[in-house]
């Protein structure tokens, strides 16, 4: 075993990775090497020998890329010495179709826009999400990593695909390490210590005031929570509190996805899901109540615990962020009644199987006045660059064929696992690919309908290996049916000739076929239904 | 008002461009064209004219009568295709399906009667038995999941080869002993009735593959249904109209 000075203060030792372990590139560094270097202090060696080969010292000379956005990767990265640029790389735009008056004599088209050309209701000052300490503003999404921070964490304890491109601002050098590494790490006190000290000093302040409702928390306000905040870590399917618990903690998702579940006949319905930069466990501090709902990490999950009484003198110190919160827990109040309302009052077999009951804007094809002409089909392709987002095929419920198309889910499984955060539901409930989707694909894997395509478009990058010039490379966004709200109804609807083709409320449009036996028309359903979402 | 109707062709062509939506234009489609047959022999005077005016006629009689054969059979053939075809897939996918149900088929009748064919001889030369390198021979391919035939499959395995094989295989099924839902029910019941009862379930899945063989057969024939008199009607309204333009000018001519 060989031993060499290096820059992260710790002798040098190479070591073979076990057999059946993903090879790293770099130095393998042996279990005495790793033990110089401050952050493993406190591991038992015999343990990081058991793990030989997991980690090994990287060298990256300025301008080298560490790793790719979109990229699946199992590796973590820790800087020992030397900075990393972080980025987006992928346009900031998003798919969208055009609209308007000018759109009236031209065949429409989707593409790529930017928020200059089409504001959307994201604000301006909004942080995106990234697997590092700390979050990316919009309009600038670039930030640096130095010495002693960790980057990648949820692609390799979650296998996330990377969520920036990392590229080294300066010669730098770091360890990469396999998730049996990472989690000897994070339960090393030595280093989770070191973590805690970093977040609270660097990105607290960013986190919290991230949250618009904590957006106007003063500095001396944050700098007394500094010391009483606390970062808790759970592994996937561990219960954070259940429905009940004493309200003891409010809590925010710096790492993960977090699952939000109520009590209900028949099993659990799922409230929400929470991810990095989301918060809960407000309503039962504020109502003075215990819990009212389950929350259980989905995957390798940290959170920021700040305790109910620091939490308590925060809304008290501050009414306007008391009137904010009491709002939102007024409105998750009430949908979670309408959700257990709905979950209570369907108990047809076929519509759960279906996942109908998940559904809150539902395409159906009535199959007896549907001549199988395709129009519909046609008329999302030509609203959609010639790529459909309509495929007449599905299960049948009743006479109505439920093609494949965005049924705006009431437990939107797509939304879990994107890794910047790109994917949300409006309030009008159309699902929207936020601009800084990197095209990784984790929605359209998601969604059990596969209701979610991804769309290739060529940019234009900087070629690394002739600055000042520009190179094509394909890149995807992920599309989905978009309710074409910017017009009266959607392509589909409006294309189809025999009135078989109708965006309904399928828990309304069924109970009244439920109640009365009969299947209401089309027309009437269309009149009598309006899917949530839809316009008057 | 014969131009106006012509106009829903071109209208279904731009989907996406806001002129009223699709039904409004084809119910404005059926009672224009219904109402030109009167209006067109008033202003024919109930005279069939000269030789350009009795094509004319002629046309939009077969015209109208065609739209109107089309309208009526898609008032009852859409609800005929939903209850008599469970299986439904895309028109154009049919070919891909059936392709899939032969290789299903096949799969499961080796599953438990061994390979339909005997596997081809292999050409290569023996492995030597001393070097030790040499790959040990592989198992004769078979997709089924036993290596034998069951003991009793005999029966399935020749009304696989005499009639399910043809039947998969057929572009028409008018002449196939299974071409009727009736007949292959009566079939399949005979045939379960000699097999053991380890063989009832690839017998039974093997009826639901010629039941859904069936149904495409049905989805094709009511699919063709549905929209063969376009192949008429489309054409001859586009030779109508260009008639009419003609008839126009030369009645501005004379």
């Amino acid at each position: 075993m060989s031993t060499e000075p290096s820059a992260g203060g710790a002798p040098a030792a190479t070591a073979a990775p076990p057999e059946g372990a993903p090879k790293l590139a770099g130095e393998a560094l042996a279990a005495d090497a790793l033990l110089a270097i401050p952050i493993f202090k406190g591991i038992s060696k015999s343990l990081l020998e058991k793990n030989a080969g997991a980690v090994s010292r990287r060298r990256f000379k300025k301008g080298e890329l560490i790793c790719r956005e979109g990229d699946f990767g199992s590796t973590a990265f820790y800087v020992l010495s030397g900075k990393v640029e972080v980025y987006i790389a992928t346009p900031m735009a998003h798919v969208k179709t055009s609209g308007g008056v000018r759109g009236f004599f031209q065949k429409l088209k989707s593409f790529l826009v930017s928020k200059r050309e089409d504001p959307r209701d994201a604000r301006d000052d909004r942080l995106i999400p990234i697997d590092a300490p700390i979050d990316l503003p919009f309009l600038h999404p670039q930030a640096q990593l130095g010495e002693g921070e960790l980057f990648g964490e949820m692609t390799c304890m979650s296998r996330y695909p990377r969520s920036a491109t990392v590229r080294a601002a300066e010669d730098c050098e770091m360890l990469e390490m396999l998730s049996n590494i990472l989690s000897l790490l994070l339960k090393n006190p030595a280093f989770k210590d070191k973590a805690d000290k970093n977040y609270r000093e660097r990105a607290l302040e960013q986190h919290l005031r991230s949250l618009p409702i904590l957006k106007g928390l003063s500095s001396e306000f944050i700098d007394r929570l500094r010391s009483k905040v606390e970062l808790v870590r759970y592994d996937p399917g561990q219960v954070i509190f259940r429905q009940g618990d004493p309200s003891d903690a409010f809590y925010l998702v710096r790492i993960g996805f977090v699952k939000v579940s109520q009590q209900a006949p028949g099993g659990d319905v799922v409230l929400a899901y929470s991810e990095r930069g989301s918060h809960f466990g407000e309503m039962g501090i504020l109502a003075q109540v215990p819990r009212g709902a389950t929350c259980t990490a989905l995957d390798h999950v940290e959170l920021v615990r700040i305790p109910a009484d620091d939490f308590r003198s925060l809304v008290n110190e501050y009414p306007n962020i008391r009137q904010a919160m009491e709002l939102v827990t007024r409105a998750r109040q009430a949908e979670s009644i309408q959700r257990l309302a709905i979950t209570q009052s369907v108990p047809l077999e076929a519509f759960l199987e279906q996942g109908l009951m998940e559904a809150q804007n539902l395409l159906l094809l009535d199959l007896d006045r549907c001549t199988r002409c395709d129009e519909c089909v046609r008329a999302c392709a030509s609203a959609h660059d010639g790529v459909t987002r309509l495929i007449r095929v599905g299960l049948r419920f009743d006479r109505y064929l439920v093609p494949t198309s965005c049924r705006t889910c009431r437990d939107p499984l797509c939304m879990i696992g994107c890794p910047v955060g790109a994917i949300r539901r409006r309030h009008s409930l159309e699902i929207v690919i936020e601009d800084w989707c990197i095209g990784c694909g984790v929605c359209a894997k998601g969604c059990p309908y596969g209701n979610i395509t991804m769309h290739p478009f060529n940019v234009d990058e900087p070629d690394p290996k002739n600055p000042g010039t520009v190179k094509a490379v394909m890149k995807k966004k992920a599309t989905t049916c978009d309710l074409c709200t910017e017009h009266a109804q959607p392509a589909c609807v409006a294309a189809c000739p025999h009135e078989a083709a109708m965006r309904v409320a399928p828990h309304a449009f069924f109970s009244e076929q439920l109640s009365t036996g009969q299947p209401p028309t089309g027309r009437a359903a269309k009149e009598g239904n309006p899917a949530p979402g839809s316009k008057p | 008002m014969i131009l106006f109707c012509g106009l829903l062709g071109v209208r279904k062509k731009v989907p996406t461009w806001r002129l009223g939506n699709a039904a409004f234009w084809l119910r404005a489609h059926i009672w224009l064209g219904v109402l030109s047959v009167p209006m067109i022999l008033f202003h024919a005077g109930f005279a069939v004219g000269g030789a350009l005016t009795q094509a004319l006629m002629i046309l939009l009689a077969i015209v109208v009568a065609s739209g109107i054969h089309g309208l009526v059979l898609q008032q009852f053939l859409p609800r005929l295709m939903t209850n008599q075809v469970e299986t439904e897939t895309t028109y154009e996918q049919i070919p891909h399906v059936l392709e899939q149900l032969r290789a299903e088929a096949i799969e499961v009748v080796e599953s438990v009667c061994g390979p339909l064919q005997a596997p081809p001889e292999e050409s290569v030369a023996p492995p030597d038995p001393s070097d030790p390198s040499a790959p040990a021979k592989p198992a004769a391919k078979s997709k089924g999941k036993t290596a034998g035939p069951v003991e009793g499959s005999g029966p399935l395995k020749d009304f696989y080869l005499r009639t399910i094989q043809d039947f998969m295989a057929a572009d028409r099924l008018g002449n196939q002993i299974l071409a009727t839902p009736a007949r292959a029910r009566a079939h399949f019941a005979h045939l379960r009735k000699i097999l053991p009862p380890a063989l009832q379930d690839p017998a039974g899945r093997l009826e639901e593959i010629c039941n859904e063989r069936l149904g495409m057969e049905t989805q094709i024939k009511l699919h063709h249904w549905l929209h063969g008199w376009l192949f008429l009607h489309a054409p001859l309204s586009g030779v109508l109209i260009l008639l009419t333009v003609v008839h126009a000018l030369m009645s501005f001519k004379f």
